[in-house]
């Protein structure tokens, strides 16, 4: 049977809500809540930066045999416009609260794709087998969104963040 | 995570049938089936006359960031209406095909048929308490709420990879070790 694999926004280490097909929301307050609360301010001058987000792969159901080699990845186009950038960095297994100063480590987040992706296990290795069944699985990935002074208001295109792992 | 769309199965050439693993030497039909005709009518497969070695799935799963857009202001909220009133212009802000919410958990979207600087036309009246929206409402792009995930079946011979998609059912061939991501 096909494992399923969620992709949580976290709270903590082993705390997390289910975000797969639904939306991380950055903002600028530390919460996992999709609304219209805390908006990031266009800054008159230099940046600001949302409190980082944390993300996690939760196997809810096992595969019949293992999964391995989860990778993150974008489409490689930063959609957002002028003035916007996310950054991103693989914490393994640890943890540490979130935070709105410049994320430090960071890289791009669109400078990862298919071919070049965010490692998504490279501290907690697997292979996951059936006995890592309702538990995380994975390191641990951090997101941060800049909004710099020059960016502009409108609709932001909606950007996609994807999980990928092979499974026997 | 979508429901599974195939289910595979693997002959030997004694006429032994497999359904688990990824150890596919010495058999001589791979052949993948729809779960559920009923719910998705995916095209079978069945790969023979080839030599394999191997299989496995490669798994997608999507999470979308960005996209929801704040629009200041002052909205009226009707039930049963599908004129969305805001005192300030909304013209240079909104534009007919996107979705606009009250920007809460767990309320719905609402398509926009019109705007114009006195008032939004939703395509759909709206449901839900009369009420004013203070000082924001939000939008979004319609194709945030395409799910996208998705399922290869990957099956590894001498020479090539069949690549099957279970989203739609197409196969890709690919080079052996060409390693295929969507």
């Amino acid at each position: 049977m096909a494992a399923t694999i969620q992709i949580h926004e976290m709270s903590a280490l082993e705390t997390g809500v289910n975000k797969t097909s639904g939306t991380v929301r950055f903002k600028a307050a530390d919460n996992s809540t999709v609304d219209a609360n805390d908006p990031i301010v266009i800054p008159g001058s230099g940046s600001v930066y949302s409190y980082t987000k944390k993300l996690r792969p939760y196997m809810e159901a096992p595969p019949n045999t293992n999964i391995s080699n989860l990778r993150w990845y974008t489409d490689g186009g930063n959609g957002f416009g002028t003035g916007v950038t996310a950054t991103c960095k693989n914490l393994g297994v640890t943890w540490g609260a979130n935070y709105n100063t410049q994320m430090s480590g960071g890289s791009d987040l669109f400078g990862k794709t298919s071919g070049s992706p965010l490692d998504g296990d490279g501290t907690d290795t697997g292979p996951f087998v059936p006995a890592d069944d309702n538990s995380y699985i994975g390191d641990l990935i951090e997101l941060q969104l800049a909004v710099a002074s020059t960016a502009t208001n409108g609709a932001l295109t909606a950007e996609t963040l994807t999980l990928a792992w092979d499974e026997i | 995570m979508m429901d599974a769309g195939y289910t595979w199965e693997a002959e030997r050439a004694d006429g032994s049938v497999i359904t688990n693993g990824d150890d596919l030497a010495g058999c001589v039909r791979f052949s993948l089936r729809p779960a559920n005709e009923k719910l998705a009518p995916l095209p079978g497969h069945d790969l023979v006359g080839v030599s394999m070695r191997r299989r496995f799935t490669r798994c997608f799963n999507r999470v979308r960031f960005g996209g929801p857009k704040t629009v200041p202001g002052l909205f009226f909220w009707t039930d049963g209406s599908a004129v969305l009133k805001c005192d300030t212009d909304c013209t240079g802000r909104i534009a007919p095909g996107m979705l606009i919410g009250k920007g809460v958990a767990g309320e719905g979207w609402y398509p926009v048929a019109e705007v114009n600087r006195a008032y939004i036309r939703l395509a759909l009246p709206y449901s839900g308490p009369t009420k004013i929206r203070g000082m924001k409402a939000e939008v979004i792009d319609p194709a945030m709420i395409k799910a996208g995930n998705d399922r290869l079946h990957i099956v590894i011979c001498e020479g090539f990879r069949a690549n099957y998609r279970e989203s739609d059912g197409a196969c890709l061939i690919t080079p052996q070790n060409y390693e295929l991501y969507l």
